[in-house]
């Protein structure tokens, strides 16, 4: 907390010197442009706002929050997924602002749930046309669970211990609840744009995030036949990210440099935790402890430069140059945490990877009109993506920390993709215009690990788009595509029919119709239709297809100058089948092992607001309802009789479907606001949120549950329990007319 | 030279123009014959204008013009709007009608927008999958009152300006694992631009992978053991927009890695969860009960994604 106060107090500094730059250097400007002229001395006769110049003025929000129900610490996973929630005094809003008299340059400090986990702090000074600084310091709460239990106590960061002798499955399965396993993100990012004439623009950013915190993860201490245990990953991460952008405009061309560092920083390097079915290290039964890497540090250099020229008969051209070096060289830790495994060759594994990728991005448009009904688009983009890491030859790996598994190399995935594109557009009417396109992508692997080295991609389209009247747009689209790939080179060991969905052949159609019609003036209708299907036609086993559909509606309206509100309904479906064979021993190519697995998920929601001006100036109320409910099914079944085998395999090869998981989401909220004065407000929000879930992978789960005598399995036991929340807010809000702020604060 | 001092003489290199041309000073010019000036618009477009003199673009274009064209007023963006004046409102003339019953053609109003803002963010407008559809700025954008507190929105907020069309996505945020859109700590635009990209799906790095990177920069590596579709594509498996699914993952677990796994031996039998030898094939996190760094592993023994 020290080190990120002094951060942020250099960051304040930083931004007051920042702030004089500018305004120094960009004194003259001012004064040209205050310059009068005959257009402007009228123009400065308009009508003004309500004047705030010259002032320090500000808003704020003050409110009290009280549920009117019980809510757990453990029913509040969910409910504080992204916010926190608290019940008490609440500093909602708080925004400070400044104009000089003399300009119109402003001075605003904002802050948003003050104190809170989700707090939000910025300060923006601009004048707009010359220069934007902002200091932003934002926080972001993640909540994985308020309802794991657990034996393990950490007894350094990352480091989890067990009681010797180990606790029996009973004694697990009394673990009590421990700390919210949870983390805090927290963004800090200044930022400084210059634009020193309507040419030049120059802003330089710079983003600091601090990540603290733990999520839960898994830990195997032995396969086959050995168990896990689920823990929490510790989280003390950094990442600084610092871009700096120049660009240069002229009506003839534009061009765009950007240089962007960004380096990550991860202090905690590996999680430790204990076996809980063995307290003694063995060569051939295990570790006592298990220990694993988590992501090492590593930073990234990128360039870009973009370029545009405008040429004649309304054509243009734009370039784009993007190459970027990531460096990843953090020492290996070591192979195994197990002290019974003696083996020479563990002093020659390697120190590190001495890792680095390159990326290049290169991409080229050229746009013309050479008719004024006629529009001609053609795009190219190469991407390259190589690895060039210095090490991969491993001497030996300890599966598991457990046993000891011959060399190995770890293989490099590079890959390029090159897309092209070219289409027409005619404005057959000048409302109306039909565009018909073609896609093309190629992707090619240079990788073992890969199956087919390298597949092309052509998708013809057709859209018309109607936009020429104020009540009605409607956009339709249709696409049909096909991948086809050079020879499927099956991975040793996987099913030689199967075929892995981003490489196989697949047919991929795409449907999409939006509708905006305007009965009435105060009335919008949006309709939307959106149909995709992917076929894989030589799959035999793997993804066979997947479709998705999503139907819905929006509606806004006014009725008078009092009441707006709006309504949307949408349905979205999608299904994925999946064929395969369950492959074991001597059963490999078992046609009655083959089980085929339907996956299909289901989401509606539905949504309404409303808003009221009872008594004009005096007396406003609205509310709002939505409902999200979500439902997936794993249809899972055998074409026919699993048969030949023993007994055990025929059981394996037996699907049966997996339970349904549903899960629904229903926040409502109202409000009354009474302007007790023409700045002052009182507001009463009622909300009531509830959410509930049936999922059969951790409704019934507890901390620990014996497998076999040598598979205890151990889990946190957490999941994101129903909740039912609700709760008033009370608060006074102070907003001057004259500050305009938009609608989404206060 | 060594790679960190050429990023510095780069760096430099783009300072260096900022700071020298901060003292140029705008030129200044008549307006052309046909205008009739921001005060005549007021005659007749009174709220409008009073409404729009309390925007930044209006107290630039109003009161702190920085070019000729600036001094236009009104009329830098509607152009010259004199015939239109002297007819009462009834012809048009060589205006630019951005709203109304009858709007300018989508290009001619878009060509007047970006006769000012055609760089940075905007390079790549023309031939972008927004201008081949015919989008028009002030589709999204409104300069005439402050409706948004950021980017002149139509609406205000980023997600309701762009769910206008994008319905779909908009309503992923509800579901039950999503980012924190609704909670207003991203964006749209923090993945996306809008204006055009040369990466697939408008996104604002060179691929998918880099624009995740951005902020979750522990999953770049690259690491000793990478997983190869998650080297290539994060969306093989993750929907960012939102998804019913743990992790935004397009399917669930077992089902999603069994996609691609269909080795002999435990990848891939179907798994009942009714019986106790699958029990961590199928519940709490599945496949990633072991296989839980599958991001990729730095760890010498991390082949099977396990340590």
């Amino acid at each position: 907390m020290r080190s990120r106060a002094s951060s942020i107090a250099l960051y304040c500094a930083a931004g007051a010197v920042a702030l004089v730059v500018p305004c120094a250097s960009l004194a003259q400007v001012k004064t040209a442009a205050g310059a009068p002229t005959t257009d402007t001395s009228k123009a400065t006769a308009l009508p003004p706002a309500e004047s705030i110049a010259g002032r320090v003025t500000g808003a704020a929000e003050v409110g009290l929050r009280t549920f009117t129900n019980s809510i757990t610490d453990q029913q509040r996973g969910k409910f504080e997924e992204y916010r926190d929630m608290p019940s008490g005094l609440l500093l909602q809003q708080l925004v400070l602002f400044y104009t000089p008299a003399d300009s119109f340059r402003s001075f605003r400090l904002q802050a948003s749930n003050v104190g809170l986990r989700d707090q939000t702090v910025s300060f923006r000074a601009k004048q707009p046309g010359l220069f934007d600084f902002q200091l932003g310091w934002d926080r972001v709460p993640h909540t994985f669970s308020t309802d794991a239990r657990s034996l393990y106590a950490e007894t350094d960061r990352g480091v989890y211990t067990l009681p010797v002798p180990r606790p029996d499955t009973a004694t697990f399965n009394r673990a009590p609840f421990i700390a919210p396993v949870r983390s805090l993100w927290e963004p800090v990012k200044l930022a400084l744009g210059i634009t020193p004439s309507q040419a030049w623009d120059f802003k330089a950013e710079y983003t600091h995030i601090d990540r603290n915190g733990d999520r839960p993860m898994g830990l195997a201490f032995g396969s086959p036949g050995g168990g896990s245990s689920e823990i929490r990953e510790p989280i003390d991460q950094t990442i600084h990210d610092l871009k700096v952008t120049q660009s240069f405009a002229e009506e003839r061309f534009q061009l765009v440099g950007t240089y962007d560092l960004s380096v990550f920083q991860n202090n905690v390097k590996s999680v430790v935790a204990d076996n809980p079915a063995l307290a003694t290290d063995s060569p051939t039964l295990g570790s006592s402890r298990g220990r694993t890497a988590l992501p090492p540090n590593n930073l990234a250099h990128t360039i870009v430069v973009n370029g545009g020229l405008n040429l004649p008969w309304r054509t243009r051209v734009t370039g784009n140059m993007a190459l970027s070096w990531w460096r990843q060289d953090e020492p290996f830790i070591p192979v195994t945490i197990n002290s019974a495994i003696v083996d020479p060759r563990i002093a020659q594994e390697p120190a590190s990877l001495d890792g680095s990728v390159r990326t290049t991005n290169l991409a080229a448009s050229v746009t013309a009109r050479p008719l004024p009904p006629l529009a001609l688009s053609a795009r190219y983009r190469s991407y390259q993506y190589r690895d060039e890491a210095g090490v991969s030859a491993l001497p030996l790996l300890v599966v598991n920390d457990r046993s000891v598994s011959p060399a190995d190399t770890a293989r490099r995935d590079p890959f390029a993709r090159r897309n092209a594109d070219v289409s027409g557009t005619w404005q057959l009417v000048e409302p109306l215009a039909v565009t018909v396109g073609l896609a093309w992508e190629q992707m090619e692997r240079d990788s073992m690990e890969r199956n087919v080295l390298r597949t092309s991609e052509r998708t013809p389209r057709v859209s018309v788009d109607y936009t020429g009247v104020p009540w009605l747009s409607l956009r339709g689209m249709y696409s049909k595509g096909w991948r086809r790939g050079s020879t499927y080179v099956q991975t040793t060991g996987e099913n030689p029919d199967a075929r892995r969905f981003d490489e196989a052949d697949r047919d991929r159609e795409r449907t999409s119709l939006i509708a905006s019609v305007t009965p009435i003036d105060p009335v919008t209708v949006t309709g939307t239709w959106q149909v995709g299907h992917d076929l894989y036609p030589d799959a035999l086993f793997g993804v066979q297809s997947d479709r998705s559909t999503a139907v819905g509606a929006d509606v806004s309206f006014a009725i008078g100058s009092r009441i707006t509100g709006g309504a949307g309904l949408m349905r979205e479906t999608f299904d994925d089948l999946m064929k395969a064979r369950y492959r074991t021993g001597t059963q490999l190519n078992n046609i009655t092992y083959d089980w085929i697995g339907e996956n299909t998920d289901v989401v509606n929601t539905a949504s309404v607001d409303l808003h009221a001006i009872l008594i004009p100036d005096q007396l406003e109320a609205g509310g709002s309802f939505e409902r999200s409910r979500a439902r997936y099914a794993m249809a899972t079944y055998n074409p026919v009789t699993p048969t030949g085998g023993t007994a055990a395999q025929n059981a394996s090869a037996t699907a049966v479907n997996l339970p349904e998981v549903s899960q629904t989401m229903q926040p409502v909220g109202t409000y009354l606001r009474y302007h007790f004065r023409p700045d002052w407000a009182f507001t009463v929000r009622y909300h009531a949120e509830r959410y509930t879930q049936n999922d059969y992978k951790t409704n019934s789960l507890v901390p620990a549950t014996a497998v076999s005598a040598t598979n205890l399995q151990l889990y946190l036991a957490n999941y994101f329990q129903d909740y039912d929340a609700r709760y008033f807010v009370f608060s006074f809000t102070y907003r001057p007319q004259a500050i305009r702020i938009g609608r989404s604060i206060l | 030279m060594r790679p960190s001092r050429r990023f510095a003489w780069s760096f430099a290199l783009l300072l260096v123009p900022g700071l020298s041309l901060a003292q140029q000073r705008a030129p200044a010019a008549k307006p052309p014959a046909g205008y009739a000036g921001s005060a005549s618009c007021a005659d007749c477009h009174k709220p409008e204008v009073a409404e729009f003199a309390a925007t930044d673009k209006g107290k630039l274009l109003l009161e702190h013009p920085r070019s000729a064209h600036e001094k236009l007023g009104c009329e830098a963006c509607h152009g010259p709007s004199k015939q239109h004046g002297e007819s009462g409102g009834e012809e048009r003339g060589a205006m630019i009608a951005f709203s109304g019953k009858h709007p300018s053609p989508v290009s001619a109003r878009n060509a007047t927008c970006l006769g000012c803002h055609q760089k940075t963010a905007r390079m790549v407008w023309q031939g972008s999958a927004h201008e081949a559809r015919n989008v028009a700025c002030s589709d999204c954008h409104t300069v005439m009152h402050a409706a948004s507190e950021r980017g002149n929105l139509r609406k205000p907020t980023v997600l309701g300006t762009c769910g206008s069309c994008h319905v779909q996505q908009k309503n992923q945020q509800t579901r039950f694992s999503h980012m924190p859109l609704g909670e207003r700590k991203m964006e749209c635009t923090s993945c996306h631009n809008p204006h055009g990209s040369t990466a697939p799906k408008l996104l604002l790095a060179s691929s998918t992978n880099e624009t995740c990177f951005s902020c979750h920069a522990d999953k770049r590596g690259p690491f000793l053991w990478q997983h190869a579709p998650v080297t290539e594509n994060c969306a093989n498996c993750h929907d960012p927009h939102g998804s019913s699914h743990e992790k935004m993952l397009k399917v669930s677990r077992p089902r999603l890695c069994q996609q691609c796994h269909q080795g002999s031996g435990h990848p891939i039998a179907p798994r009942n969860p009714g019986t106790l030898a699958d029990f961590q094939f199928v519940f709490n996190r599945q496949c990633s009960n072991c296989h839980f760094n599958i991001h990729g592993s730095n760890h010498p023994s991390g082949f099977a994604f396990t340590r």
